[in-house]
């Protein structure tokens, strides 16, 4: 092999050199550009992830939504039942139950006491407001007193002291007042030294709020 | 041109590069997965919502029956008419019931009470005080049967004339029985 020879003098020689400014710039930009794609593929890969996962959750709700549409007419059904059930038991809760309140008066009548007439009215039960009337504020009216008048005869004072206690201890009667005592009402015999009275006093209802509706008859089969 | 400026160049392109590729891909691909993520809350917390709803109307499908047959009990206590005429004849069997001969009903036009409607039937009859204190509290317990549910509003007893002397005399009764039925429908339901 021949040996090659540089005839040109030693410093009249351009100097041969690695210009290590540029290779860093090209190293600096290879490193830039595997840097950019490497975050891209990363980051768009992260994003197909969250993707996916969303579509998936998307399609489990619609599942579940179709789901729910098929069984919305049940949760109609009751609440519709628990808001008649609801007016219904206020109704019935509102109620005076006056044949508790004659049966009490049968047993504290004393015995030579007869009433001639009787007059009773009871409150009516409370108005039931739909929910958006009571939302405006609309309140129920107040618990309204009942009344009862008894008009009879007896053949003393006593009798009528009586009674008048003994009203006094019905529960569901209360302020007994007499009216007036003396003067005998109806047809009675002027011999017997009969006396008459006429009595008023409150009645009010007596159930307690929380009653209940009579308990439900209905039996369903197990599937 | 000088080997300075191929630098300066080069420098400035890596960095138009790296800004481009920072705002013009990067940013608007990390704001899309951001908003994917919250996204994908939102559909957990409705998923998990819808489960948790599903798990009640499973419930309220296996009280379906139960409900719809509660409703015709409440609809015989509080109908949503007046029904006049199978009233009639629950009053009719609690006289008979209670040893009441002869009766007169006038009913009245319904009036409203909020989602209630109170029917008035004013009753007139002879009977002693027993017999009436028994069609009364049957009228109230019928309610249990499951009947109409009934209550006494106003009542007025008068002795008979003609039986003052009698143990068990008999009584002129007026009396004023409310019955209801359901009025509209409360909002919840429809």
């Amino acid at each position: 092999m021949e040996r090659r020879i540089n005839l040109v003098p030693g410093e009249r020689r351009k100097r041969t050199e690695t210009d290590t400014g540029l290779v860093a710039l090209v190293g600096t930009a290879i490193l830039v550009v595997g840097v950019i794609v490497l975050s891209y593929l990363f980051f768009n890969g992260a994003l197909s992830d969250k993707e996916a996962e969303l579509a998936d959750l998307q399609v489990q709700n619609q599942q579940l939504e179709a789901q729910l549409a098929s069984l919305r007419q049940y949760q109609e059904l009751d609440e519709r039942r628990a808001a008649v059930e609801d007016v219904v038991r206020q109704v019935y809760v509102g109620r005076t139950l006056v044949s508790q309140i004659l049966g009490d008066l049968s047993l504290v009548v004393p015995e030579n006491v007869w009433m001639g007439t009787l007059s009773l009215t009871a409150s009516d039960p409370p108005p039931v407001l739909s929910p958006e009337l009571q939302a405006q504020g609309s309140a129920s009216a107040a618990e309204t007193l009942g009344s009862l008048a008894l008009v009879g005869n007896t053949y003393s004072f006593e009798d009528v002291a009586r009674l008048l206690v003994r009203l006094e201890q019905i529960p569901a009667v209360s302020t007994v007042s007499l009216g007036s005592a003396g003067a005998p009402s109806g047809q009675v015999d002027p011999t017997k030294g009969v006396r008459g009275f006429t009595l008023q006093a409150a009645i009010h209802n007596e159930q307690a709020p929380d009653t209940q509706l009579p308990v439900s008859q209905v039996e369903v089969e197990a599937e | 041109m000088s080997r300075r400026n191929i630098y300066i160049l080069g420098g400035l392109l890596l960095l138009v590069i790296v800004l481009g590729y920072w705002f013009l891909v990067l940013s608007p691909l990390r704001t899309r997965i951001a908003d994917v993520g919250v996204q994908i809350e939102d559909q957990r917390t409705q998923l998990t919502q819808n489960q948790a709803q599903l798990a009640i109307l499973e419930r309220t499908k296996l009280d379906a029956q139960r409900n719809e047959g509660r409703l015709i009990e409440l609809a015989k206590m509080m109908p949503q008419r007046t029904e006049l005429p199978s009233l009639l004849l629950q009053i009719q069997d609690l006289a008979t019931e209670s040893g009441i001969d002869f009766m007169t009903i006038s009913p009245s036009a319904p009036t409203d009470s909020g989602l209630y409607q109170t029917v008035p039937l004013v009753l007139t009859f002879t009977g002693t005080f027993f017999d009436l204190n028994d069609f009364i509290y049957r009228a109230e317990q019928m309610a249990a049967g499951p009947g109409r549910i009934l209550t006494v509003k106003t009542l007025s007893l008068a002795l008979v004339a003609d039986d003052i002397a009698k143990p068990s005399p008999r009584l002129t009764v007026g009396l004023t029985l409310y019955a209801f039925q359901q009025g509209p429908v409360p909002a919840t339901a429809q």
